[in-house]
């Protein structure tokens, strides 16, 4: 064992600490820190068994891949079935193991207490962190279309991502709100799931609405023009993110409430 | 008819079944796709029948820890489902945790000694604000701390009782994550602090090894580098030491009577000893209220002329242990030395005044304290 130099510790280490603000560090640095800000809060988020979730989702898209090869070239994926299939699905399940660990993994680490002492804005901590999750998501959304580009079919990759994405942020909102609520990562994820199977469940009710979470912006119903849908695909794109930020707030607004958390 | 306030949970027992049943007409006549009726109809009835269920637990017509019958382990899985559901599990009873505690803390070593439960982590987590207190109020430096909270936070460095790390990150990483949430952005200036924090307790030579390698003192020592990251000028330590073995223990007192020095350090602890050898004030919590505050000398006093020495056949332990306040016991060559508490000498016992300990002090002090 390294014996203790306690002698070194008072007035010296404090002494060598200078504050600068993130705004008046040059770019580069500014680049640097974000950078070990993101790698460090995803090692956060990556430590509890999220490997065993990504090799899932590739067992998925191997499975995928296979059965779509076997098919007649005619009923094989194609744009439409791309988005909910291989990204909107994968992405929200994604979403929701993810947020329902946010709270959950710093409980079993114990170390929501320290966090509730970070010094500076309250919503700091949790907002990179969920800042880093999102980012996680959409690089994620980047890499399935480019695998679904390669592997299925000519889609636009930047435009299907972003597409798919959406409802990833609503349900990784959703289930981060359940979360705060029930302090239960466990609770929240299975509630979050309910919802999305209860939003499935209704389908053939909502798909041709502008209400349908997995709205499909590729998929134009024969009733209506493309303009109309183009309207509605913005209608609720924002109307999505609108709500899931709502829900990320109103966790946000939650969380502040320590007494519960901590219990 | 309950006085309890009419809320989603107790809705059945109002008559809101009838809702429930009228929803679940509509769903039928507006789907009609009887199977998701069904279903939705089963839920509805499994969620009024485990919220009845939490209604029996809470007025304890069920006890869920001891369930008997033939079917008692399937009942209990059923009991702990029920209070870990949210909006079903029974609320949980409010608890006073602290009464009237006043107290002025300057620089230098501060302990605050107690029993289990006397509220000691709940005052830690008051005073770094954690939680919120439900009156009165803490101020630093004549400001108050509800008000300025996030500044304070700079200002104050905690190690909770219950803390963990994140075990898969080197201690550098760990160190490198915190300082770059409390907003030490420059490179040089943050490798070098934890440089200087690493070496000072000890860990720069274990820097790149995980910190689920360590032991639980080299995970403390981790946690006060943490803690002193931000330059806090106050440090509040939750019961640190428990856990740890005694050399680690001396080792972390030993710190923190170093970080003293030149700061306020907050020392919560059940354990006599390091208090004594490291505080120069002190405050005993008991049920939630002070009932010493002062330095462990005057302390000490309050039990001068109570703690008394004897020697007593073994075949009057037992009886003896059950009349009188022992606090040690050991055997020797005459039969068994008691040290005891007492307001008065025992007459029946060939007794003798002794010079009274810290521990025996705060031993009267806790037997005084439950008898008001």
């Amino acid at each position: 064992m390294t014996k203790t130099n306690t002698a070194t510790l008072p007035q010296s280490i404090h002494s060598a600490l200078h504050h600068s603000r993130f705004a008046e560090l040059p770019v580069r640095a500014r680049l640097s820190v974000t950078w070990e800000i993101f790698r460090l809060q995803a090692q956060i988020i990556f430590s509890h068994k999220f490997i065993w979730f990504m090799l899932g989702i590739l067992a998925y898209f191997i499975v995928a891949y296979v059965i779509n090869y076997k098919q007649s070239v005619i009923d094989r994926l194609a744009l439409e079935d791309v988005l909910p299939w291989l990204l909107e699905f994968p992405l929200a399940a994604l979403a929701v193991f993810l947020s329902m660990q946010v709270i959950t993994s710093e409980k079993d680490n114990r170390t929501l207490e320290v966090m509730f002492t970070t010094a500076g804005s309250r919503y700091k901590v949790w907002l990179l962190r969920l800042g880093t999750l999102n980012l996680i998501l959409l690089i994620l959304a980047l890499v399935f279309a480019v695998v679904a580009f390669f592997a299925f079919t000519d889609i636009p990759i930047i435009g299907i991502a972003v597409h798919g994405f959406v409802p990833a942020f609503f349900a990784g909102s959703m289930t981060l709100y359940f979360a705060v609520r029930f302090r239960s990562g466990l609770a929240a994820g299975m509630v979050a799931a309910g919802v999305l199977t209860l939003i499935l469940m209704f389908t053939e009710l909502l798909d041709e609405t502008r209400y349908f979470l997995f709205f499909n912006p590729y998929h134009v119903p024969r009733r209506l023009d493309p303009e109309t849908w183009n309207l509605w695909m913005w209608q609720n794109r924002i109307g999505v993110l609108c709500l899931g930020g709502l829900l990320l707030f109103a966790a946000l607004r939650g969380m502040e409430v320590r007494e519960r958390l901590l219990k | 008819m309950t006085d309890e306030p009419a809320t989603i949970l107790n809705f059945p027992r109002r008559g809101g079944w009838l809702l429930v049943l009228l929803f679940l007409l509509y769903l039928q006549f507006r789907i009609q796709t009887p199977w998701l009726t069904a279903t939705a109809t089963v839920l509805a009835l499994l969620i009024f029948q485990l919220r009845r269920l939490a209604g029996r637990i809470e007025k304890g017509a069920i006890n869920p820890e001891l369930p008997t019958g033939r079917w008692r382990k399937i009942k209990r899985g059923i009991y702990t489902l029920v209070r870990a559901i949210p909006f079903i599990r029974p609320p949980r009873p409010q608890v006073r945790a602290l009464y009237g505690v006043d107290l002025e803390i300057g620089q230098g070593m501060f302990g605050l000694l107690g029993p289990n439960g006397a509220g000691k982590t709940t005052l830690m987590r008051i005073i770094v604000g954690v939680l919120e207190r439900d009156r009165g109020s803490i101020k630093i430096n004549e400001r108050h701390l509800a008000e300025h909270r996030e500044t304070f936070h700079g200002a104050i460095g905690y190690l909770p009782q219950d803390f963990g790390l994140y075990e898969n990150m080197t201690p550098l990483e760990y160190l490198n994550y915190h300082a770059l949430t409390n907003g030490i952005y420059e490179q040089t200036t943050r490798h070098e602090l934890i440089e200087k924090l690493l070496n000072g307790v000890g860990l720069w030579e274990r820097r790149d090894d995980k910190i689920k390698t360590f032991s639980g003192g080299m995970k403390q020592r981790v946690g006060i580098a943490q803690t002193l990251l931000h330059l806090p000028q106050i440090i509040v330590v939750d019961e640190p030491t428990a856990g740890l073995d005694p050399r680690e223990r001396i080792r972390f007192r030993n710190l923190l009577a170093e970080l003293a020095k030149e700061r306020i350090v907050i020392f919560s602890t059940h354990i006599v000893e390091d208090i004594s050898s490291t505080c120069h004030d002190l405050a005993v919590l008991n049920g939630g209220r002070v009932i010493y505050r002062g330095s462990p000398e005057t302390m000490q006093q309050k039990a001068q002329g109570k703690v008394f020495e004897a020697v007593i056949p073994e075949e009057e332990f037992s009886g003896r242990r059950e009349s009188l306040q022992i606090v040690q016991h050991s055997k020797s060559e005459d039969g068994i030395r008691i040290r005891f508490l007492s307001e008065t000498p025992i007459s029946d016992l060939k007794a003798t005044a002794v010079e009274p300990s810290l521990e025996d002090a705060y031993v009267y002090l806790l037997q005084t304290s439950k008898k008001k």
